[in-house]
């Protein structure tokens, strides 16, 4: 068996040898010769490495844009990999057409990474609205414009193509016709599907690394993941979350965005979408995983956070058996979990939120978007005549590991919303937390923030109840 | 048609949005390059007792160069002669670099580098700049600025404050790191390619580094992915020491710095810790004013000494201030050497003076404003240095945004959303701008280039302007094109070049477009004026004629002469008329007396004010931006696109500098923001959609660019409005009792939020 991978880079197919851990961007620049995917921070944390990467989902040509210098080249197997060189033809397309004319690029060097962020707007949203493309877009910076040209530049292009893009099942048709993609996007489809899959899978064992997205070991980890012995788990996710009559179940390996845009998410947690601009950028939430925010454990990750306040169970499984077990156990102690190698976390489970359901996710950060939280936090409770009931009170940052606050949803389960409660389960929630001073805030910053995010649950929390 | 059209119009920017632009990093290079990754010190202060190269330094193919291995002078500073390109025995902050490691692949040589082992003996760093004061730890004798009498001055106050203020440093996040390709050529001469601002201390230093002469090294620069004064000395090193392993080993060298190592090893905008006294008259005029900065320089002059006293020139912000005293202490610590980063020491002293105003008027029980309006510079009034303010418009457009914005309506509905709302508060802030336009060091202030006509027409500018994002390029391009009556298409301008371009000035202080774009045009004249004498001559009896092209077409006098442009230049060459011209342009009327610190530095002053409006969370302390509205006197504006550009993007950085953007050092001198995960500044979210910006008529200006101002420094200023606009939402009547910080994180807003519980 051959261990190429094989893949369509801009309108060429391509099959290497390279060592599949390599970055995608390393293998663009410096082995492709194709410098237009540019490189600046290599922590997924600036886009200037925005690539768009199409697949074949359910029959469907799927476009996102992920950051390319933390994403293993192996991703790239089967996938369309488009890079500006794949979007630059001889006559400028609209969206280049339009960052010129505002003037929404100076340097240069974060142009082509906003350039593919838009493209990939136009490949995948139905809806085409300024708000959504801003979504696309936010995990680009920029440090000469201060956006102001490039949000007219998307103001401008919204309103001239959102009535020619209605129809989302005609869409790279008239993407082709408006000019805004190159004709070879026609045959991609075709051409993906006939790739053969002719990739061994790696060894299991003595795996150093297992990656799933990468989104964090290649921050953390690179360049010592490309030396190692790595197993991906690459997502052929078909259907990210499911329901049964009362649960609703996350396959472990499908990705942050797939998770928080699916019907079933949407339905029984209608504020998600406000809440899903606050976890990493478009690219990261693309690539990430469950699996991959849970096992990494960090004190702070967000999803896991808000999976911790619905009282979510993880089921692992290996060779022999599965278990369940509750996140609020798993977690031991600084990126230590209660998960063995061989086992592999299949899916998350939850009970379902009756219709008296409330949930609120706060994070503070220093810059609300693309940012690390100095505390995050989940509350989740169902209030039947103003009694709480299955209380979760989560909280990130505030402990070595992603915290469920034991004691104060304890307490008010079967407790009505009073001063008096607020302010018990506020000072419980004092006693529980250990916040440690870092780059993300002081200590005292964080204790004393715990306890405002605790009143802003409560406040919105007594809205909620008003309202119902 | 469109293409084309593109292409010669905007050549950069068609070329960034294409993905073909290329940056050093991007370039082709000889296959048998070497790739180069330098090692450094992972202490603040300390002696180097042993260094283990962990085998690398025998491996075939690797190379490694340190201190001994230099073949001239171990220096780079430039003001002062006080940096070790490489360290010898002692090192001063934590990313100096001891050496290099050269092999043949940059996976290779950052593998090895890592790998190398130094020991020492350790020592207690400073980190601060009042700690380093303390200790006696300067770059150089304190800077004195002063006017009036402050003694007097101070005595005929009515109302006198006192207090401290606290300025945090800023990383420039260039998104193209630090980098250089050194490429020997024949015999001891060597080309190097660097993402440069100031290609001629790369020259100067490569060249005393090895022991050879200036004419021995050739910089080239292409274009820079941003820069913002952190390429302007800091990108000497790197440079230099590709250049040194090039020579050394007779092959090309790469050495481009990964971000990790970026952040730490270059220094950034200077910290500063600053005590004022500020006195008022009865009437809130400043009687008074006597400030003393402490500049954290780091372990080394580099452009200290120039920021501080850029600090000292704009220390009076915006306002009239009869009796100032300045004094300026540059401290040196054990952090990387701080540097220019746009607005060079002017925000530090502008922070303070607003801080004043602010404090004391709150104190006083009034608003801000009145003192700013009372006290704002008018026409005719003289800067503590000596110079008078002329076409003075600070005040007409500090006027006009209060007209606008309605200020008494806003005050109503500001303080009907404030009045009994727990969760949000609303504040806004006019923040007035005065920046002095040249390099207050004058025989800095001049600059060079090279026209060359070819035969068929087309012509090739050369200048020392460095294009990093600023449109410097379009705008040299849009002045010849107007001076030689040609279609910009015609016109290109070449990589910035020290064999084309000697004794360049750094392309910085927001002169490069003022300086190049003069000499671009005297250098057109020249030509003209050949052309004007070779048709003169020709028809005979007409002593002096009027030449000149209109587009493209030949008229003398006024009258068409039915000949183009082309046609033109062949007959000129034919007739042996020279058609290139090599011309310098010096900033006229600046002098300065660095002595008595007194007389004209600058060549003009940009004026201008910003009104922010902001929201904020006052329980769990955050803001968002709500507003801002902007009337900026930007002269005659020659390009409305790349100024309005430049105004947002200093607006955002100088809002990301006073808030979100924060610098922290560890008590070891270890950098603890040394990534983007942990060093924020402003992505789209964060910066506002409302925003509106128009330019003061000003019609009166005659200096600058064509009339037009210099404008990549100053909007930077406007940020610190920001700071204000939201200490005016926390603090709504409220007591303000604490010492100014900055920058101000949604940390320290809820520390300031929460004073009396913490």
């Amino acid at each position: 068996m051959s261990a190429k991978i094989i893949f369509v880079l801009n309108n060429k197919l391509t099959e290497t040898d390279s060592n599949p851990a390599i970055t995608l961007a390393d293998f663009l620049r410096y082995e492709k010769k194709l410098p237009g995917t540019k490189i600046a921070c290599r922590e997924g944390d600036c886009g200037a490495c925005t690539i768009i990467s199409g697949e074949t989902v359910n029959n469907n040509l799927v476009y996102k844009n992920l950051v390319s210098c933390i994403l293993p080249l192996n991703a790239a197997h089967k996938k369309h990999i488009v890079t500006i060189e794949g979007l630059s033809g001889d006559n400028l397309n609209p969206i280049q057409e339009e960052f010129l004319k505002q003037g929404a690029t100076q340097c240069g060097f974060c142009t082509p990474g906003f350039i593919n962020s838009l493209t990939s707007f136009f490949l995948s949203s139905p809806v085409i609205s300024y708000e959504i493309a801003l979504k696309y877009v936010a995990g680009n910076i920029c440090r000469c414009t201060g956006y102001f040209s490039i949000k007219r530049a998307i103001k401008e292009l919204v309103n001239k193509y959102s009535p020619e893009l209605n129809n989302f099942d005609t869409r790279i048709d008239d993407l082709i016709r408006l000019g805004i993609i190159p004709g070879y996007f026609k045959e991609i489809k075709a051409r993906l599907i006939n790739i053969t899959d002719t990739k061994s899978q790696f060894p299991k064992d003595n795996a150093d690394y297992l990656i799933s997205g990468g989104t964090d070991l290649y921050v953390t980890g690179y360049p010592a993941v490309k030396y190692g012995n790595v197993n991906f788990i690459e997502s052929t996710v078909k259907e990210p979350v499911t329901e049964t009559h009362d649960s609703i179940h996350i396959n472990a390996s499908s990705t942050i965005d797939d998770i928080l845009t699916s019907e079933i998410i949407k339905k029984y947690f209608p504020a998600i979408s406000e809440l899903e601009i606050h976890f990493g950028s478009k690219q990261i939430r693309s690539r990430a995983t469950a699996a991959g925010n849970i096992i990494n454990a960090s004190p702070i990750g967000d999803f896991t956070i808000f999976l911790l306040s619905l009282g979510a169970e993880a089921v692992f499984k290996n060779d022999f058996r599965k278990r369940k077990i509750f996140l609020k156990d798993l977690f031991l102690g600084y990126k230590k979990l209660d998960y063995k190698k061989d086992e592999i976390l299949e899916e998350i489970i939850f009970r379902k939120p009756s219709s008296k359901a409330f949930l609120n996710f706060v994070k503070i950060s220093r810059r609300e978007h693309l940012d690390i939280a100095s505390v995050n936090s989940g509350f989740f409770a169902e209030i039947e005549s103003g009694v709480l009931k299955r209380v979760g009170i989560s909280a990130g940052g505030v402990a070595p590991v992603p915290k469920f606050l034991n004691e104060v949803s304890a307490f008010l389960e079967r407790k009505t919303i009073s001063g008096e409660n607020i302010d018990v389960a506020v000072s419980l929630a004092g006693n529980e937390i250990k916040p440690i001073t870092d780059a993300r805030g002081s200590d005292v910053y964080k204790s004393g923030l715990m306890k405002k995010i605790l009143k802003n649950h409560f406040a919105k929390l007594k809205k909620f109840v008003e309202k119902n | 048609m469109k293409k084309i059209d593109y292409i010669s119009k905007d050549y950069d920017r068609y070329l960034h949005i294409t993905g073909k632009s290329e940056f050093v990093d991007d370039m082709n290079i000889p296959s048998d390059t070497m790739y180069a990754s330098v090692f450094y010190s992972s202490v603040a202060k300390g002696k180097i007792k042993n260094i283990d190269f962990k085998g690398a330094d025998k491996l075939h193919n690797v190379f490694i160069f340190t201190a001994k291995d230099i073949p001239g002078e171990n220096q780079i500073g430039g003001i002062i002669k006080d940096e070790l390109l490489f360290a010898e025995d002692e090192v001063d902050f934590v990313g100096e670099p001891i050496g290099v490691l050269v092999a043949e692949t940059r996976e290779k040589a950052e593998e090895y580098s890592k790998k190398i082992e130094v020991e020492y003996e350790q020592f207690e760093p400073i980190t601060t700049a009042r700690e380093a004061f303390l200790k006696n730890s300067f770059i150089m004798p304190p800077r004195i600025f002063e006017s009036g009498d402050i003694v007097k001055g101070f005595k005929k106050c009515e109302y006198i404050f006192e207090d401290k203020v606290e300025f945090g440093g800023q990383e420039h996040l260039y998104l193209e790191t630090q980098g250089a390709i050194a490429l020997p050529l024949e015999g001891n001469n060597l080309k190097i390619i660097s993402s440069t601002q100031n290609p001629t201390a790369v020259q100067r230093i490569t060249a005393s580094i090895l022991g050879i002469s200036n004419n021995n090294i050739e910089v080239d620069v292409l274009r820079l992915g941003g820069a913002f004064g952190g390429k302007e000395d800091q990108a000497n090193a790197w440079a230099v020491i590709a250049g040194l392993a090039a020579y050394k080993l007779k092959k090309p060298v790469k050495l481009i710095l990964e971000r990790s190592d970026d952040i730490k090893l270059t220094g950034k905008r200077h910290p500063y810790s600053i005590d004022y006294r500020i006195g008022f008259a009865k009437d809130y005029k400043i009687i008074a004013y006597e400030v003393i900065f402490y500049q954290n320089a780091g372990a080394a002059a580099d452009l200290s000494p120039a920021v501080l006293d850029r600090t000292l020139f704009h220390c009076n912000g915006s306002y009239f201030i009869p009796n100032l005293k300045a004094t300026g202490f540059s401290c040196k610590t054990n952090l990387p050497p701080n540097t220019a980063f746009r607005g060079f020491g002017a925000p530090q002293g502008i922070f303070a003076i607003e801080s004043a105003i602010f404090k004391s008027a709150r104190k006083l029980g009034i608003s801000p404003r009145k003192i700013q309006e009372i006290n704002l510079l008018t026409e005719g009034k003289v800067f503590h240095y000596g110079q008078v303010a002329k076409n003075c418009t600070v005040k007409n457009c500090y006027d006009a945004i209060a007209r606008k914005i309605n200020i008494p309506k806003k005050e109503k509905e500001i303080s009907l959303f404030n009045t009994g709302n727990t969760e949000f508060r609303k504040g806004f802030y006019i923040m007035p701008l005065t920046f002095g336009i040249s390099f207050t060091n004058t025989m800095m202030n001049q600059a060079s280039a090279l026209v060359n006509i070819y035969s068929d027409g087309s012509v090739s500018i050369s200048t020392a302007a460095i294009e990093m994002g600023q449109g410097v390029n379009y705008k040299i391009r849009q002045v010849a094109s107007e001076e030689l009556g040609i279609d910009i298409a015609k016109i290109r301008l070449e990589t910035t070049n020290t064999s084309r371009i000697a004794n360049t000035s750094p392309t910085a202080a927001s002169s490069g477009a003022d300086l190049n774009g003069n000499a671009a045009r005297i250098a057109c004249r020249e030509i003209l004026n050949r052309i004007s004498k070779y048709y003169s001559d020709k028809q005979k009896g007409n002593k002096k004629l009027k030449v000149e092209f209109k587009k493209e077409q030949l008229f003398i006098n006024g009258k068409k002469q039915g000949q183009h442009w082309k046609s033109a230049v062949t007959e000129l060459l034919m007739n042996r008329i020279s058609l290139s011209a090599h011309c310098n342009y010096a900033t006229p009327e600046i002098k300065f007396d660095k002595i008595k610190n007194k007389g004209n530095p600058f060549s003009y002053h940009t004026y201008g004010a910003a009104y922010f409006e902001v929201t904020a969370d006052i329980s769990l302390g955050t803001f968002k931006l709500d507003n801002i509205v902007i009337v900026h006197d930007g002269g005659k504006v020659i390009n409305k696109v790349i100024d309005i550009g430049q105004i947002e993007g200093a607006l955002a950085q100088g809002i990301g500098m006073m808030t979100m953007e924060e610098i922290i050092y560890d008590e070891k001198g270890s950098l603890t923001t040394n990534s983007l995960s942990k060093y924020k500044v402003p992505d789209i979210y964060f910066m506002p959609d409302d925003i509106n910006i128009t330019f003061y008529q000003n019609n009166d200006f005659k200096s600058g660019l064509k009339g037009s101002k210099a404008v990549g420094e100053p909007p930077l200023i406007y940020g610190i409005g920001a700071y204000f606009a939201i200490i005016n939402a926390i603090g709504f009547n409220k007591e303000i009792d604490y010492t100014f910080e900055s920058p101000l994180t949604n940390e320290r807003i809820f520390k300031y939020l929460n004073r009396q519980t913490n």
